[in-house]
This record gives C-alpha cells, structure tokens and sequence, in this order.
C-alpha cells in the first residue's frame, strides 16, 4: 500500500533531485488523478518510472518531466491507467 | 539502513555516453599544428611548402571545431539545472570553450592554443567529478605531449 522509492535522474528538477527519496500509496480502481499529479508507473523497456502528469483523455494519461530532454509521453505517447502502480504523496 | 528501489526521472538517451576526453584531443590536434606551422621549413619546394601549411590549417580549423562540437554536446545535453548549483562557472567555463576555440581558428598563437586545452581541462575535470569518477593529471604520450585531466580507470 505505502511504497518507498529513491528518484534517479534529473528529468523532474527542481520538483525532485537525483537521489531524492519519494513516499507513495499504492493505485486503486478508486483512485482518482488530476493534472500535476507525480505518479510512478511502468514503462518498458525503461521499468519504473516517475513523471508528472500533463493531460488526462481517452487517449490515457500523458506524462511529462519538466526537463527539456525527458524521455516521457512525448517520445512514447500517453500511458494506460493499468500502468500506474504508485502515487507520489510527499519527498522525503 | 535500507536500500531503496529506484524509480528512473532519466532524460536523453538512457545510458547515453558522454566523454571530454574527444574535446581534449582535439584541443592537442589544434596545439600540434600551431607546432608544427611554427617549424615548417620553406624549402626550395615552394608548392609543397603552401601545400603542408594549408593542410595545418584546414586540419586546424577541423580540430577547433570539433573541441566546440563535443563541449557544447556535453554542456548542452548531460549538464543539468542541479549540476550548475554546484558549479555555478560551469556556463562561463563552457561560454569561454567556445571563444577560444573560435581564437583558435583566428590565430596561430599557441599560447591560445594552451588557454583552450587549459580550459576543456577543467571542463573534464568539473564532468569527472559529477559522474563520481576520480581524475588524474597525466602527460599526453605523443606530441604536443601536454598535460591531460583523464579518468582512472
């Protein structure tokens, strides 16, 4: 339910730094998302990932970092719901 | 305590590879041709006399390029808003490349040619120490034969 990750990488700065430690919740068919929400998810061949997202439609969800060479939905387009495993509560 | 699973905020290519150690040859490209157009002989063959002092230039002109090319890659794609807090020269020392490296084009000087691989130096050093690796100082083993900042492998 409550998960623990250490960020890698620089793609969401200054909202997270490299090495910083984030405290999630697990997803659940009542979550519910809103624009702006940081959410881990899944993403192959890439694994665990962690973006903020920009835009919810019937597309999926579109997910951005905030640095200018993120590798997120706008190299692999919006993601599906089912591939978000965790919501970003707070760092730590 | 414990160690933490990791969640990837990566950019660019993943894994891309990134090295100074391009800029730095051609930095001693540039320096060994300023060398060598200093102690080119104008012997009775006037025509390949012009002839090797052209090629020192173009292969001049070539290498001051490239050490701008490969520092502007790095500070352009791998130097991040965080990296720039610790190392709050870094775009003066990029900016400062990329002048001398168009001087080095301008000019025959070798002390220009020293400012320059002086500088991408310490650009590989600042880069050595953001990917955690130590550096040492070490003295190129062919001609100009100058002093390099190189990882230790």
């Amino acid at each position: 339910m409550i998960r623990l990750f250490k960020v890698s990488g620089h793609s969401l700065f200054p909202l997270f730094q490299d090495g910083e430690r984030i405290f999630c919740v697990k997803i659940f068919n009542f979550t519910k998302f809103k624009t702006s929400n940081i959410v881990v998810f899944e993403k192959e061949p890439h694994g665990l990932m962690i973006k903020q997202i920009k835009a919810i439609d019937e597309k999926g969800y579109f997910v951005q970092g905030t640095d200018a060479f993120s590798i997120d939905s706008r190299d692999f387009g919006p993601i599906k719901r089912e591939s978000i495993k965790y919501k970003v509560l707070f760092k730590f | 305590m414990f160690k933490l699973d990791e969640v990837k905020a990566h950019c660019d290519v993943p894994c891309g590879i990134y090295d100074p150690s391009a800029a730095q040859i051609a930095a001693l490209s540039v320096i060994r041709m300023i060398d060598l157009m200093n102690t080119a002989e104008k012997g009775a063959d006037d025509v390949a006399y012009h002839n090797d002092m052209a090629r020192y230039v173009a292969v001049k002109e070539t290498e001051a390029i490239k050490c701008k090319d490969e520092i502007a890659i790095i500070w352009g794609d791998f130097i991040k808003p965080p990296h720039l807090i610790k190392y709050p020269d870094l775009h003066t020392l990029a900016h400062k490349i990329m002048m001398l490296g168009g001087a080095a084009k301008q000019h025959a000087s070798r002390e220009k040619g020293m400012e320059l691989l002086a500088a991408v130096n310490e650009f590989a050093a600042i880069f050595w120490e953001i990917k955690g690796v130590k550096t040492q100082t070490v003295t190129a083993p062919y001609a100009p034969s100058e002093s390099v900042i190189s990882p230790v492998l």
